[in-house]
């Protein structure tokens, strides 16, 4: 996988500029979400409440290989948008990297590059925190803030059966 | 702008792409960059050219003289570096190996060509003040890197709060506002400020305020060594260095050369693809300042 910043930008622009004739409002914030597979429940809650609401570039960092088979990275670009009241269009840039098993996926040179600059960045964790403690922290070295579901991290659990969260 | 003094700016960032050309680790003219390193390949030049076109007091006239000589005026007054803390105002370091725009590259120490005791630099950062009543007390901070996360070259100008922030006496503090010139890539200028968010509650975002040569003007802007190289037909010297600010900059540059010269042991390291060293941090320490983002 060559991340290639250009490119994705352009292509990011074609699929808004093809999604919507209306005005585009800029990206007001970063989210990059941890996740072990693409289909991450919270994830997708998360940004379907967001859609509409706030424009966003997301990256999406899927760190486990083995969950859709995959074994070399890949990065995929899409955008959701919708018209508000304004007729402005708030859109979600989305960035799908899946981490293959060369693991360059999740490394800071590859997602850092796509991020909206001088606009707050916020991670979201929804990964172990098993042998990815390095990945979270040069992750929070980019971000306000830094969510994590300890759901998905592998803390010890309290008495009572439930994770910390 | 009548902001860019020590009354408006609390630090100013110049950050220079350092493009990797395998043709200089190889040797293509003698291995250049094994003998130049970060120091002088970028910051007594192209970094240099940056830091005095953003300190410079606005020349007279376009008269190609009247612009060099406000240059050389902003080179000559960089405060020498005194090294008795050098970690709070230099750092060097090399890259080790890492992931770059999503390809595993190998550390500077393994590229072909270079020598795997080579302490040439391919990071450098430099805190430097100007001894001159506009820029008195404001850090300028000079940075340039191979194998970074973000190729990118730009002036960053960290506006500093107003005396008063009622906005940031709810919730969290603001941020700066930043006025960012961006030179590579996609040419243009941001304004960052903080806006408050329409509706009845008092909150700020911090929003970006963009302008973009590309899309503004649709047209291509011309590559720097095309614009040069024009120059130079009609004899227009006023991008061309003159000597006595070559020399200024030499003077300055020199006594660090002879500072590491005398320094032992391996460099520090930051991975490929990474913001760079752990050490440039203490550049800002105790200022209450925060390391600006590649």
């Amino acid at each position: 996988m060559t991340v290639d910043v250009v490119a994705v930008e352009k292509e990011l622009a074609r699929i808004q500029r093809e999604l919507t004739n209306s005005e585009v409002r800029t990206s007001l914030f970063n989210l990059v979400v941890f996740s072990r597979n693409a289909a991450e429940t919270m994830a997708s809650e998360a940004l379907n409440y967001l859609l509409g609401k706030r424009a966003a570039r997301v990256i999406h960092i899927v760190s486990d290989p083995a969950a859709d088979g995959e074994i070399e990275s890949r990065l995929d670009v899409s955008a959701r948008c919708y018209v508000d009241a304004e007729r402005k269009s708030v859109c979600f840039q989305e960035i799908v990297i899946t981490n293959g098993s060369d693991g360059a996926g999740g490394a800071p040179g590859s997602w850092v590059p796509l991020l909206v600059r001088d606009i707050p960045t916020i991670i979201l964790w929804l990964d172990t925190l098993r042998d990815r403690r390095e990945v979270l922290a040069h992750a929070q070295e980019q971000a306000e803030k830094v969510l994590v579901d300890t759901e998905h991290s592998n803390f010890a659990r309290r008495p009572g059966g439930r994770h910390p969260r | 702008m009548a902001s860019l003094n020590r009354s408006g700016t609390a630090d100013t960032w110049i950050t220079s792409r350092s493009r990797w050309r395998r043709a200089q680790a190889w040797g293509r003219g003698g291995n250049y960059y094994e003998r130049a390193g970060a120091l002088r390949d970028m910051i007594q030049n192209h970094t240099f050219q940056l830091l005095a076109i953003t300190a410079m007091e606005p020349p007279n006239d376009t008269n190609p003289e009247s612009i060099r000589g406000e240059k050389v005026k902003v080179i000559r007054s960089i405060s020498p570096i005194t090294f008795n803390e050098p970690e709070r105002h230099l750092v060097r370091a090399q890259y080790a190996a890492g992931v770059v725009d999503g390809n595993e590259v190998p550390g500077y120490l393994e590229e072909d060509g270079v020598d795997p005791a080579s302490t040439t630099e391919t990071y450098t950062a430099l805190r430097l003040y100007l001894d001159s009543w506009r820029w008195a007390g404001v850090p300028f901070v000079l940075r340039t890197g191979k194998r970074l996360s973000r190729k990118v070259t730009e002036i960053a100008v960290h506006f500093k709060p107003p005396p008063l922030q009622f906005f940031g006496r709810v919730g969290t503090p603001l941020q700066r506002n930043v006025l960012s010139i961006r030179i590579q890539p996609q040419e243009g200028i941001t304004l960052n400020v903080n806006a408050k968010i329409p509706g009845h509650a008092t909150a700020v975002r911090p929003v970006n305020m963009d302008f973009a040569y590309g899309s503004s003007f649709g047209r291509v802007v011309p590559e720097a060594y095309e614009r040069l190289l024009f120059d130079a037909m009609k004899g227009d010297n006023t991008l061309y260095t003159r000597n006595d600010e070559i020399e200024a900059s030499w003077s300055f540059i020199n006594r660090i050369l002879d500072f590491w010269a005398a320094q032992r042991g391996p460099l520090p390291q930051y991975a490929a693809g990474s913001a760079g060293p752990d050490e440039a941090r203490a550049l800002l320490a105790g200022g209450g300042r925060r390391w600006r983002r590649i």
